[in-house]
């Protein structure tokens, strides 16, 4: 099997590259192996939500609900553990919650026909509130589980778990996008949804789908959230973790308006936007003028995309 | 004496296909002039470059002998052309006086909007003209027809002396027509110059002074309605058949005379669209159903692929009563369908050829989930060479075909569901000659393997070339079945213009 290279992919990793050497010749600690394992580390759930995320968009589609349905997901695997379960009951708990929330996006999308974008929307503030209401505004403490906290705490060969679990799931949201017939599926549907209809595409169930996807995703980030800090709390996934995870996606070069996109330039777009929060950290510049800069960053890249998108059609 | 209107020498070509060829289009002033020519004719190109949305590749116009920059919108709606096209151009939300001066609104003395002034010369626009509006009507609130006249009304509000008007009545009912007929014989009596674009012969004949007739992007035909009648009218815009080949064909034919009949349709009917419908489609053989622009082919098409729902009527596959509510089922039951617009129903334009040709056969080129590329690609390499795809590169992405490519790519993605049923609409539209000589052939091969071809063509030439038996459709009916052969150019097109279907 051999992948297919997308040719904006090679732009990406160079802007990558010379990002991270300019920081690097201001700071030079930020050139050690130590440093990109924090980077890594700070993105992963970001990186496992843009994964999910590149799913939803290669339909057209949007999901702003990511944020509060980790806090959920993070929420109900505490109450899973503390009502005495075993950890793998409560991992898969967590997950479920996210799965539920985006069969609901899922159906409102795909059957009821509405715009994701106002679905989402109002699920971010359903689920936002469901989760106080299980939760309260209180932290809730896990302790004493061990295994539960390896998940966003241990390390295996060196590497932090929640890391693998990042290159796990990239792993295989690229080979699902690559190699298997979902994946042609859903970016044929995305490029046009009534040829895809007229060639016999269940196109319904494959937008659904893409939430579910979505949703469980944002679940297992939740997971690892609460176990790193060894804390759930209703406000988790604060407002603005959807936007990192939409542009992640977008810098990777996926077109909101649906069509052929790459999981794996998504995995470049997380780490592009890793390396501007960790760089801007490490250079000690002050978090207004960091998000001022951000911003203006994501517009700059998002412009020559757009551009190279023009220039070839 | 000045024209009125003067677009002297034009032309315009997409990417190498010459959409209109050295047109000269002219009008005095006071005349309605109706502009007729089937599909792909070049009367939308010759529209978008009278409105200047175009930018002529060669030519001038000139409105009074002002001659117009060509290609800026709003330089020729203030040189004096509007026009109004089938679906409203109207804010439904304003009222009709802010409609009338959208754009160009009084101001007082402070630069702000002159309601007041608005709303006087409204009024008085709309006494003038004897339109039954009130300047306060919501636009939305008003019925088409005078959604149409408010259109009309804003184009005098902007001085325009030519009015474009495309396919005005498709949305009217027949008193609505009579009564936007009587608006247009008023404006030429002021001296307002029409142009009456249409593909009802009817109203041609009724509100029309004279008829220009474009034909792949050449006039072919321009006089005096009075001195023509229809059929000669739908014979300059279809053209004369090519007769060459039918004896040879004939004999061809012959051979596969009893095919099986694969598809039987009965009773098909569909509320407002198409009533009563039956015929009949056997293996081995092409038919081709004919007819004009908004006959309701295409509706009926969708009723055999599962797109839409018939109100009444059976359709039987090889015999056995078959209720297709889905394109998927459609495809299952052996039908394959090439839609009319292929850029917005049929391909995948920013995937390559080869993603385009698997994209509704999937099924085969699957194991357990995971795609086999490698045949992909050998499938794909296998159409291109057989359909003669340029360039024969199966990675490269569809957007950038040229139309005639394109529609060989849906084609073999089709052919690549091995079909019983293979049904086509407009399959040559935008095509250029090469191309659709390729697609000719590959369905006569089709057929002869025993596969029954169904296609909707308004192309006479098109359907005396390839088809076995011919049904002619106009306003919603169906005719019964003509063999190809025993029809005469003239009689066809006689038939198409309404004319024999309505004695019979």
């Amino acid at each position: 099997m051999r992948l297919e290279i997308n040719k904006n992919i090679i732009a990406l990793p160079l802007v990558i590259i010379a990002l991270t050497l300019l920081v690097g010749y201001f700071e030079p600690a930020f050139l050690t192996v130590d440093s990109a394992i924090a980077v890594l580390r700070r993105m992963a759930t970001i990186g496992i939500m843009a994964v999910g995320m590149t799913f939803v968009i290669m339909t057209a589609g949007i999901d702003l609900s990511v944020g509060p349905t980790l806090a959920l997901s993070g929420l109900v695997s505490y109450f899973t553990l503390v009502s005495g379960m075993p950890v793998p009951v409560a991992i898969l708990a967590g997950m479920a919650s996210g799965i539920a929330v985006g069969a609901i996006n899922g159906i409102i999308i795909a059957v009821g026909k509405l715009p994701a974008i106002i679905v989402t929307l109002g699920m971010l503030s359903i689920v936002r509130g469901t989760a106080l209401l299980i939760g309260g505004p209180t932290l809730h403490q896990i302790s004493g589980h061990e295994s539960y906290s390896f998940i966003g705490s241990g390390a295996l060969l060196g590497l932090p778990v929640s890391i693998w679990i990042f290159l796990f799931i990239a792993a295989i949201g690229i080979f699902i996008q690559q190699v298997t017939s979902y994946g042609f599926q859903i970016s044929t549907l995305g490029d046009n949804p009534e040829a895809s209809h007229l060639s016999g595409r269940r196109t319904r169930l494959l937008i659904f789908s893409t939430y579910v996807i979505c949703g469980c995703c944002a679940a297992i980030a939740g997971i690892i959230d609460s176990s790193q800090v060894y804390t759930a709390s209703a406000n988790f996934g604060e407002f603005g973790t959807e936007l990192d995870v939409i542009s992640a996606v977008i810098l990777g070069g996926a077109s909101l308006f649906g069509g052929k996109a790459y999981v794996i330039n998504t995995v470049f777009g997380v780490l592009f936007l890793g390396i501007i929060n960790s760089g801007l950290n490490i250079l000690d510049v002050p978090i207004e003028s960091q998000l001022m800069f951000k911003g203006t960053l994501i517009v700059i890249a998002l412009g020559f995309t757009s551009l190279s998108r023009n220039s070839k059609s | 004496m000045v024209d009125a209107l003067a677009a002297l020498n034009i032309s315009k070509s997409f990417d190498g296909f010459i959409a209109l060829n050295n047109l000269d289009f002219t009008l005095q002033s006071g005349e309605v002039r109706a502009l007729v020519g089937s599909n792909g004719a070049g009367k939308t190109t010759l529209i978008k470059i009278l409105t200047g949305a175009h930018a002529p590749s060669t030519g001038t116009i000139s409105i009074n002998g002002k001659q117009l920059p060509g290609g800026d919108p709003a330089a020729h709606i203030s040189g004096g052309i509007s026009c109004i096209y089938q679906h409203t151009s109207l804010a439904p939300n304003l009222t009709v006086a802010e409609n009338l001066f959208l754009g160009n609104h009084p101001t007082n003395r402070f630069g702000l909007l002159d309601k007041k002034e608005m709303k006087r010369r409204a009024q008085q626009l709309i006494k003038d003209n004897e339109t039954d509006v009130s300047p306060n009507d919501l636009v939305a609130d008003l019925p088409t027809v005078k959604q149409k006249e408010v259109e009309i009304l804003k184009a005098l509000a902007a001085n325009s002396s030519v009015i474009l008007m495309d396919e005005p009545t498709a949305w009217l009912s027949f008193p609505e027509v009579q009564r936007l007929h009587d608006t247009i014989r008023r404006l030429k009596k002021t001296g307002v110059t029409i142009v009456y674009i249409s593909h009802m012969m009817d109203e041609i004949f009724r509100v029309c002074d004279n008829a220009t007739v474009l034909r792949d992007g050449k006039l072919v035909w321009q006089g005096s309605v009075a001195e023509t009648d229809r059929s000669s009218m739908v014979q300059h815009m279809l053209g004369d058949g090519g007769q060459d080949t039918s004896n040879e064909r004939n004999e061809r034919r012959n051979e596969v005379e009893k095919g099986q009949k694969t598809l039987r349709v009965s009773n098909l009917s569909r509320e407002n669209l198409f009533s009563e419908a039956n015929f009949s489609l056997y293996q081995g053989e092409i038919l081709c159903i004919t007819g004009l622009i908004g006959s309701k082919r295409s509706e009926l098409l969708q009723c055999l692929f599962g797109v839409a729902q018939p109100d009444k009527g059976q359709i039987f596959l090889h015999g056995i009563p078959q209720k297709i509510d889905t394109p998927r089922l459609a495809i299952q039951l052996g039908i394959g369908l090439v839609p009319e617009d292929r850029r917005m129903q049929g391909l995948f334009l920013s995937h390559s050829i080869e993603e385009n040709h698997v994209a509704a056969s999937l099924g085969d080129f699957v194991n357990r989930g995971l795609f086999n590329r490698k045949r992909v690609r050998t499938r794909a390499q296998d159409t291109i060479r057989q359909l003669n795809i340029k360039p024969d590169d199966v990675k490269k992405t569809v957007g950038n075909l040229s139309g005639g490519n394109q529609q060989k790519v849906l084609l073999g993605k089709w052919l690549e569901t091995a079909p019983d049923i293979l049904i086509l609409d407009e399959p040559t539209v935008g095509v250029d000659v090469g191309a659709k000589n390729d697609i000719y052939q590959v369905l006569q091969a089709f057929k002869e393997e025993g596969g029954a071809v169904l296609i909707v063509s308004s192309d006479v030439e098109e359907v005396q070339n390839i088809a076995d038996r011919v049904l002619v459709m106009a306003n919603g009916k169906l005719s019964a079945s003509f063999d190809a052969q025993a029809l005469s150019h003239e009689e066809l097109v006689a038939k198409i213009s309404g004319e024999s279907v309505n004695e019979a």
